[in-house]
């Protein structure tokens, strides 16, 4: 999954879910004069494509790859029907919906009341956590798009950010060099966000090269899982 | 814990059995027979102005199916600054969590319309939606509705001005009174958009010049929808189609695939 790669458009039928392995997939809201805003991010700890199973044609959001990596994708219909069989894959899918609903309230006001560095650390350290690495690849622009500010703002905070040493960053990638000193500086957002994923996805990995959402799917039945493959899209 | 309010609002009449559930869409949209199998696990409750449903990070209770009364899910942060990120009117659940698999909110429930509420309790509602049931299929639908709408609220509240969210967010509960007239101060509309209570006083100062709306003594009239409309975001429309599409799609929830 390729970085910048458009997973899902607005308002269009979504013909597969995603399960993120390495990849990190940002959801955006983009409003009618084309700004946007980051709803969430999801990584190998969940599924892009809620709406899916929860019955919908298609959904408001645009989900974009901002962590290029792999990913599992399984088609729509395998996924309903997967579903409505009931059992931990469902339940694991609630709960996860309802993390997402929780990170996406916590990034209103977030969004609202914390500063652009509060935020740029908070959408750094939900990231550490759904890679492998130490390292992201991330442009100064895809952050500006997700956090909803001007690049100018990302930039000023990111050259805070390295000055303090805690990140150092070229030609877009990002290390994060002091990960308990960005979460000093982080607002109290991470936290709340963190804690709720580890409360109800409490098998989540960390770091894992495999998707415990997809994994309680695997595990539920494998005879209906024919249209599951791994996803792999050159860039 | 006497902090909830459902446990200080008096456990109202106990519906009669032969009453339909006209007040709240999900209820109504349950088959007659699945209708009066819930009965018995519901009562009716009047929710009061200001009542905090829930607070962030406690035990969910009791989940709510509002008719009449209308709840705002706030979010705080940990200085006490807050924004609303979902209201909950008779098209929905208070306390969708229950449902998902949650035990606690992370966020506040403030009514914000008095009015009545069909009341269940969360244990009574982890088993009522057992996977395919009726009842489970109209509150997925509800949910990926709701989702929809948190997400917008994120954007709206980074990228709209005071005054359109204003506008919206009186748009919004004019349509819940249904009579264009509701009982709210500026204070609480300023908690709901993140703002301070001036900047809501100055905004509402100007739709008020503009004869948009009346404000006296806490009684808010909107006067003139469609040049409200005009000042609002695109969210107000945003969310009321959501809402539209919900219920034109309740039938074929319902209906097996």
């Amino acid at each position: 999954m390729p970085l910048g790669w458009a997973v899902c458009e607005s308002g269009e039928a979504q013909g597969h879910a995603f399960f993120p392995t390495t990849s990190i997939v940002s959801s955006l809201y983009v409003t009618e004069d084309g700004s946007s805003a980051e709803i969430a991010v999801a990584g190998n700890e969940g599924v892009v494509g809620v709406a899916v199973f929860m019955g919908g044609e298609s959904t408001p959001s645009r989900a974009v790859v901002y962590s290029a990596g792999h990913g599992y994708r399984l088609g729509s219909s395998v996924l309903k029907a997967e579903f409505s069989e009931g059992g931990s894959l469902q339940q694991r899918l609630l709960r996860y919906t309802q993390a997402l609903m929780t990170q996406t309230a916590q990034t209103a006001v977030c969004n609202r009341h914390h500063s652009v560095e509060q935020q740029l650390c908070r959408l750094l350290l939900l990231s550490l956590d759904r890679s492998a690495a130490d390292e992201l690849t991330l442009s100064h622009e895809l952050i500006a798009g997700m956090l909803g500010v001007r690049r100018e703002g990302v930039t000023e905070a990111a050259g805070k950010l390295r000055k303090a040493g805690l990140i150092r960053y070229s030609r877009g990638r990002m290390r994060v060099l002091d990960r308990p000193r960005l979460e000093a500086r982080a607002c109290e957002c991470y936290a709340v966000v963190k804690a709720e994923y580890e409360r109800l996805l409490p098998e989540a990995p960390r770091p894992a090269p495999r998707n415990s959402s997809y994994r309680s799917l695997a595990s539920a039945r494998t005879s209906r899982l024919d249209g599951l493959r791994a996803f792999d899209r050159a860039a | 814990m006497p902090s909830t309010g459902p446990r200080s609002t008096r456990p109202a009449r106990r519906v009669p059995a032969a009453a339909v559930p006209l007040g709240n869409a999900i209820l109504a949209a349950l088959l007659a027979t699945e209708y009066k199998r819930l009965l018995p696990r519901l009562e009716h409750v009047t929710l009061k102005r200001g009542e905090i449903v829930y607070r962030a990070d406690q035990e969910i209770e009791a989940v709510y199916f509002p008719e009449q009364a209308v709840v705002a899910m706030v979010d705080t942060t940990h200085d006490g600054r807050t924004v609303e990120v979902g209201v909950i009117g008779r098209e929905g659940i208070v306390g969708i969590n229950i449902f998902l698999g949650g035990v606690v909110t992370p966020d506040k429930a403030i009514v914000q319309l008095q009015g009545g509420a069909m009341r269940m309790k969360a244990k009574d509602l982890r088993k009522e939606v057992r996977f395919g049931s009726p009842l489970q299929r109209l509150l997925l639908g509800y949910t990926r509705t709701f989702l929809a709408v948190i997400s917008q609220s994120v954007a709206c509240s980074e990228h709209h001005s005071v005054d359109q969210r204003l506008a919206r967010w009186l748009l919004t509960m004019s349509d819940y009174a249904g009579s264009g007239e509701f009982l709210m101060v500026h204070e609480s509309i300023a908690a709901m958009l993140g703002v301070r209570r001036v900047s809501v006083t100055e905004a509402a100062s100007r739709l008020q010049a503009a004869a948009l709306i009346s404000y006296r003594r806490g009684r808010i009239s909107v006067l003139d929808q469609p040049g409200l409309e005009k000042r609002s975001c695109e969210c107000y429309r945003f969310i009321r189609r959501q809402y539209e599409g919900l219920r034109a799609e309740l039938p074929r929830l319902l209906s097996r695939k």
